[in-house]
């Protein structure tokens, strides 16, 4: 039996669920234990002070992609089966200024928010708090908004597909850009420090 | 000092295995499987199309239960490889179109034959051919788009429907099939 197991009908509604929250609970704990529900250490990675933000996205991309591309490669994973979201460029773009704007002045974004709630930090709260709001707003905005919503569609479009190569070359370029980037963060991350340090 | 060691490995290690990532494709790339639409494929079997050769890999009794017109046989707990039936276009499917992809590249290994799955399998046809639905609430556009697919649909005795939504927020007059609502939460 090969992967998803949700999908291949291993796993039913209540033990997909299941596993969700077992992992989600997971998620949160590392994060917590990685300090990334303190919205100091967040907010570092705009100054520059601390990259760990950047490290651990990185890391994370890096992981999950080996592990789909060999696991698709012997035969225990079935790619087509995994849900890739449509790409919006327009749309997506503006989204993704609105998210960072949102991150500078609340130091923490979705996954953390709920991490540093959960641990009973106010500014957790005010962020989930301010992350419902505006679901909510774009619930109601969303037939004004529909025409920007749906603008630049390119389809449920991958790197390889985008790019023309095979998925190997992505895998390599982009642990090869992700190792380069731990290097330069580990090297900024000290100037900056030992900058402030004599000042 | 030691932190700073582990990370370096650890680096090296993700090089190694991304390296290992890119030899492989360069050695044997991986056979992409092609999809078909269940809309496609009914397109293609009303054309009576000469080329096409459909095969219904579930097991006998699923099959005399109900296929595809024009499928064959063959299940997949006997597949090695499809009989040579003189065809260029293959189309595989099962109950869901999932389990049936890795049966797809060892059908034509030359690749003188264009092997598709079929989206969703078994499901897919009968959601999207045999009982193609549409809400009440439909634009013009959409309505449009449906009557060719309620035409196509009745030409294989189908029964297309338009869906009453009631006016309650999030509930529809009449629920999808379990099997749908399923397979659309997983989205």
């Amino acid at each position: 039996m090969s992967m998803p197991f949700y999908a291949n009908g291993l796993f039913g509604d209540g033990a997909g669920l299941t596993f969700a929250l077992v992992i989600g609970l997971a998620f949160g704990w590392f994060l917590e234990r990685g300090g990334l529900g303190n919205a100091r250490k967040l907010a570092g990675q705009f100054y520059l002070t601390d990259m760990t933000v950047l490290k651990v996205m990185f890391s994370a991309i890096v992981t999950a992609m080996l592990g789909l591309f060999w696991l698709n490669r012997v035969g225990f994973l079935d790619l087509t089966s995994i849900v890739v979201p449509g790409t919006f460029v327009a749309p997506q773009a503006i989204g993704g200024v609105i998210f960072g704007i949102g991150f500078v002045m609340g130091g923490l974004c979705p996954g953390t928010s709920c991490v540093s709630a959960a641990t009973g930090r106010r500014d957790g709260f005010a962020v989930v708090g301010g992350m419902a709001a505006g679901v909510l707003l774009f619930g109601l905005l969303f037939p004004v908004l529909r025409g920007l919503y749906e603008a630049t569609p390119l389809g449920n479009v991958t790197l390889p597909e985008l790019l023309g190569v095979r998925a190997g070359v992505v895998v390599f370029g982009v642990t090869a850009m992700a190792i380069g980037m731990f290097t330069g963060a580990t090297a900024i991350e000290r100037r900056i420090n030992q900058g402030g340090g004599r000042t | 000092m030691k932190r700073g060691g582990s990370g370096r490995t650890l680096g090296w290690l993700a090089f190694v295995v991304a390296a290992g990532a890119l030899l492989a494709e360069t050695v044997a790339p991986v056979t992409v499987v092609q999809l078909v639409t269940p809309m496609e494929l009914a397109r293609w079997i009303r054309e009576a199309r000469s080329d096409l050769d459909v095969i219904d890999t579930r097991e006998p009794e699923e099959y005399a239960a109900g296929h595809i017109p024009t499928a064959r046989n063959v299940p997949s707990t006997r597949f090695e490889g499809v009989p040579a039936m003189g065809h260029s276009t293959v189309v595989l499917y099962d109950e869901s179109g999932v389990a049936v992809t890795s049966l797809a590249a060892s059908v034509s290994p030359d690749g003188s034959v264009e092997v598709y799955v079929l989206e969703r399998g078994i499901d897919g046809w009968l959601d999207e051919v045999m009982a193609p639905r549409l809400p009440d609430t439909a634009t013009a556009a959409e309505r449009a788009a449906f009557a060719e697919q309620a035409e196509l649909s009745r030409w294989f005795g189908g029964l297309p429907r338009i869906v009453v939504v009631e006016p309650v927020a999030g509930q529809a007059a009449e629920s999808l099939p379990a099997r749908s609502k399923r397979l659309l939460g997983g989205c």
